[in-house]
């Protein structure tokens, strides 16, 4: 499988595709080739620009020739804590195939995340089910966290007030 | 007397009697395969459940429990069913600690957590010293290192982040504050003075150690103790002594000595029953794979549970992120 940080030549183009988008607004140029598009067959795509201030977030990469349930996601300024959270929750999931996250070098901060379906699902699918999931487990925990913590400064003030 | 060696005779000299055959062949057959049954269910659970620490190593370690692994279990994601598990219970909370259990998550959440703790909950810290007059035998950057570990009592939540490639502060992400420091307690040595401006700025605990909010913050899973055989009279004192205190009780039941496990949290898992010959094989040590007990430590920045709220949102907030990603691409 390729990936390529730099894509910039036709040859490139045409053996893979990337997607990627900018994180930080103002908006992008209005240059066509930043567009990236879906209609097109897997061949083609477009790249990314990323100039001096702008910084990608998510980038993902497939191989020429397969479809979209096999895809890696390049996700920037991420390590283990996001990692291996989603990847539990990916691997959750009975359509996932194989789901796995690396670090590619521990002086750059980010991680390739692999996904890989049963079937034709795309494989942006788990992924957002995935980061929804995760975001849904956050929210209870918190919710639970916070009603035990109220509970016990209550049983803890009560505790106090029945002494005076 | 002849019976009874006819009876010897034909168990083949074991010097046991044979048990009366009273049940049938499919019956014993349905009863050893039944009781290989629950063996297995409980190896399975085991294999699931639990972290077991053997004399030499430690097994069932990573996550299994993935659709697909298990014949006979539905392991797909069900947020009902890890609500109705999940639950957590405060233990202990003060100004700066606090201890609580998390129990039916997994490792990797709980280890976002952890990290989140210690790395990714914003603070702030001396960030520049400027100094003016240093007479003192401390160098400037000993100093201004030193100077940058003081934990300082501001709410971060209250800043905002410096935008990139902007150098003068505003008031929005910068406090400054000014030392003046004379030293006079000798008067026949250097006297020395520093007289730095420090600016304050905000950032998180992956950029420098200093800027982390906790004094530690940690996880340990529950320990799991379970005796094996009944350990009467004197084993069972020796079993109380080789665990922490107030784990394993010794109670007189019908005059003996009997061994029971009473609290296995309070165990540190020293492993010093593995060097007891005797009871080393009337033990298993283990671990349930779900039920962490965190401790959080402040430094006085934020209230311990604060801290562990801010980091859950943190981590609510990369998934936020990467879903506006996602929405974004998938818009054009």
């Amino acid at each position: 499988m390729i990936i390529s940080t730099n894509p910039a030549t036709a040859e490139d183009l045409e053996r893979f595709a990337i997607w990627g988008r900018a994180s930080v607004p103002p908006a992008p140029p209005e240059d066509p080739g930043n567009r990236p598009s879906d209609g097109r067959g897997p061949g083609a795509g477009e790249t990314s620009m990323t100039e001096g201030e702008r910084k990608t977030a998510l980038e993902m990469v497939q191989a020429a020739g397969t479809d979209r349930h096999c895809v890696t996601f390049v996700l920037h300024e991420e390590d283990h804590t996001l990692g291996n959270s989603l990847r539990y929750m990916i691997m959750k999931n009975p359509e996932v195939e194989f789901c796995g996250y690396t670090t590619t070098h521990p002086s750059e901060s980010k991680i390739n995340l692999r996904i890989q379906t049963r079937g034709a699902l795309p494989a942006v699918e788990p992924f957002q089910r995935g980061l929804n999931e995760l975001m849904n487990v956050c929210q209870h925990v918190l919710d639970k966290f916070e009603a035990s913590i109220k509970d016990y400064k209550d049983q803890k003030a009560s505790r106090n007030g029945s002494t005076f | 007397m002849e019976q009874r060696l006819a009876i010897f005779n034909a168990s083949g000299g074991g010097g046991l009697p044979q048990r009366p055959r009273t049940t049938t062949r499919t019956h014993a057959r349905l009863k050893v395969s039944w009781r290989f049954k629950m063996a297995a269910a409980q190896a399975v659970e085991e294999m699931r459940g639990r972290v077991v620490l053997g004399e030499f190593g430690v097994r069932n370690v990573h996550t299994t429990d993935f659709p697909g692994n298990y014949a006979g279990y539905d392991d797909a994601w069900d947020q009902d069913r890890f609500e109705k598990n999940f639950r957590v219970d405060v233990v202990h909370m003060d100004e700066n600690s606090l201890e609580f259990d998390m129990v039916g998550i997994d490792a990797a959440i709980a280890n976002a957590f952890r990290r989140i703790l210690l790395a990714e909950v914003p603070t702030m810290a001396v960030e520049k010293v400027l100094v003016y007059n240093n007479t003192s035998i401390v160098q400037d950057e000993i100093l201004a290192h030193r100077l940058g570990l003081i934990p300082i009592h501001a709410d971060p939540r209250l800043f905002e982040y410096r935008n990139q490639g902007d150098e003068e502060g505003t008031e929005i992400d910068t406090l400054q504050f000014r030392l003046q420091v004379r030293c006079t307690r000798n008067p026949q040595a250097a006297k020395d003075s520093s007289d730095p401006n420090e600016l304050y700025v905000n950032h998180k605990g992956k950029d420098h150690a200093k800027f982390s909010p906790v004094a530690t913050a940690s996880y340990r899973l529950l320990p799991d103790i379970t005796l094996l055989e009944p350990v009467e009279g004197e084993a069972a004192e020796e079993l109380s002594q080789c665990f922490s205190p107030g784990v394993i009780e010794v109670q007189e039941v019908q005059g003996k000595k009997v061994a029971r496990v009473a609290n296995p949290r309070l165990d540190t898992f020293s492993r010093e029953i593995f060097r007891n010959e005797k009871l080393k094989k009337v033990v298993r040590l283990a671990r349930v794979r779900d039920h962490y007990i965190f401790s959080v430590e402040s430094t006085g920045v934020l209230p311990p549970d604060v801290l562990v709220s801010e980091a859950i949102k943190v981590l609510m907030g990369k998934c936020r992120r990467f879903l506006d990603e996602l929405d974004a691409v998938q818009m054009d």
